[in-house]
C-alpha cells in the first residue's frame, strides 16, 4: 500500500499530471496553507490569494517540465505563486483598484485574557507594519521568518540572489523595528 | 557571552517560528539575556510568527475545488479537437442505430421489470440516424465520445 503522506512531492506531482485524485488532494493539502500566506503577503487581499494559489498549482501541474529538481518543490511552487499574485496586483492596478489593508492574522486569544488579547494586538501591530514593507524587504522577512525557507530558497521564490535576499530580510527586519518603536 | 554574529541572528528566526532543536534554543535564550538588542529582534519575530495568517477551511475547500476543476477542465481539452470531431461525425453516421440497440434493451437499475431507458427517454421520434442520434450524443463528454468510437471500432 503507497502511502501518499510519506511521497516525495515530485512523485505525487507526476502522479497527479495523470490523473491520480489522492495524490493531487495530498499535494495541496501539504502546500496550500503557505502558499496562500504567501499569496497573501503580496496581494493583501484574501480572495485574490486563494485564486493566485488556485492558478499557481495548475501551472504547476502544467509546467512539470520546468521544475529542474535542483530546488525543493515548495520553492518552485512558490515561486509561482510570487509571479501569479503579481500578476493578480498588475491587473487590479490597470482596474484602478487600490490593495486592500493588510489582513489580520488569526493570533489565538481567550477571551478576557488581557496579556494574551494585548499581545495579539501587538501581533497584528507587527503583521500590519510587514505590510508596509517594500515587497521584496517583507517576502525575505515573511519567508524566512513564516516559512523557514534559507536565504538561498528565499532568493529563488522573489527572483534574486542569496545575498540579495539576505540584506533584504535584514533590511526589513531593521525597518520593522523602526516602524513598532514608532508606535501605532 | 555567545557572540551577537550573523549566526545567532539567524538562528533567531528560526526560535521565534519554533523550528529550533532544543539546543539553538537554549543558545538563544542564553544570547538573549545578555544582548538587548536581539532581545528586542527576537520578540519582533515572536510576534510576527503569533500573527501568522491562516487559509480558513473554507478557502482551503475553494482552492481545492477549483484546482480539480480546472485540472479536469485541462484533461478534456488534451484531446485533440479533430479527433473529436471525427469521433462525433463517426459515431453520429454509423453508430446511432447501436446506441438505440443498446439503450432499448437496458433497464433502469438493474430491475428487468422497470421500463427500459428507451421508454422513459421518448427520444426516438424517428428512424432516420441523424436526427435519433443527436439528443443522445449531446449528452455524452468528450470522453465518452472517444470511448465509444473506440468501442465501434474495436
Amino acid at each position: 500500500v503507497v502511502n501518499d503522506d510519506d511521497a516525495p512531492d515530485r512523485e505525487l506531482l507526476e502522479r497527479a499530471r495523470t490523473g491520480d485524485d489522492g495524490a493531487l488532494g495530498t499535494l495541496l493539502s501539504r502546500h496550500r496553507e503557505v502558499a496562500y500566506r504567501v499569496a497573501l503577503g503580496v496581494l493583501h487581499d484574501e480572495d485574490g490569494a486563494a485564486d493566485a494559489v488556485q492558478d499557481a498549482f495548475l501551472k504547476a501541474l502544467r509546467g512539470l517540465a520546468g521544475f529542474r529538481g535542483e530546488s525543493r518543490f515548495r520553492t518552485w511552487l512558490l515561486s509561482i505563486v510570487v509571479n501569479e499574485a503579481r500578476g493578480g496586483l498588475r491587473r487590479a492596478a490597470r482596474r484602478g483598484e487600490t490593495p486592500l489593508g493588510p489582513v489580520p492574522g488569526h493570533a489565538d486569544a481567550r477571551p478576557g485574557a488581557d496579556e494574551v488579547l494585548e499581545r495579539r494586538e501587538q501581533a497584528e501591530r507587527a503583521r500590519a507594519s510587514l505590510a508596509r514593507l517594500p515587497e521584496k524587504q517583507r517576502l525575505s522577512v515573511q519567508l524566512r521568518v513564516d516559512e523557514g525557507l534559507s536565504f538561498r530558497e528565499v532568493g529563488e521564490v522573489i527572483g534574486s540572489s542569496e545575498g540579495a535576499a539576505r540584506v533584504n530580510y535584514h533590511h526589513g527586519i531593521r525597518r520593522l523595528r523602526e516602524l513598532m518603536r514608532e508606535g501605532p | 557571552m555567545i557572540p551577537c554574529d550573523a549566526d545567532m541572528k539567524e538562528l533567531l528566526a528560526d526560535v521565534a517560528a519554533g523550528r529550533a532543536g532544543p539546543t539553538a534554543r537554549a543558545r538563544v535564550a542564553e544570547h538573549r539575556a545578555a544582548c538587548p538588542d536581539c532581545d528586542a529582534e527576537a520578540s519582533l519575530l515572536e510576534l510576527l510568527a503569533l500573527g501568522r495568517p491562516r487559509l480558513s477551511d473554507e478557502r482551503a475547500e475553494r482552492i481545492e475545488r477549483g484546482v480539480r476543476e480546472g485540472r479536469a477542465g485541462e484533461v478534456r481539452r488534451r484531446v485533440p479537437g479533430w479527433a473529436l470531431a471525427t469521433a462525433a461525425v463517426a459515431v453520429v453516421a454509423l453508430g446511432t442505430p447501436a446506441l438505440v440497440q443498446r439503450m432499448s434493451t437496458r433497464t433502469v437499475a438493474g430491475d428487468p421489470a422497470a421500463p427500459t431507458v428507451g421508454e422513459l427517454v421518448p427520444m426516438w421520434m424517428t428512424d432516420e440516424p441523424l436526427v435519433a442520434g443527436a439528443p443522445v450524443l449531446d449528452a455524452l463528454s468528450d470522453d465518452e465520445l472517444v470511448r465509444l468510437l473506440e468501442e465501434m471500432e474495436g
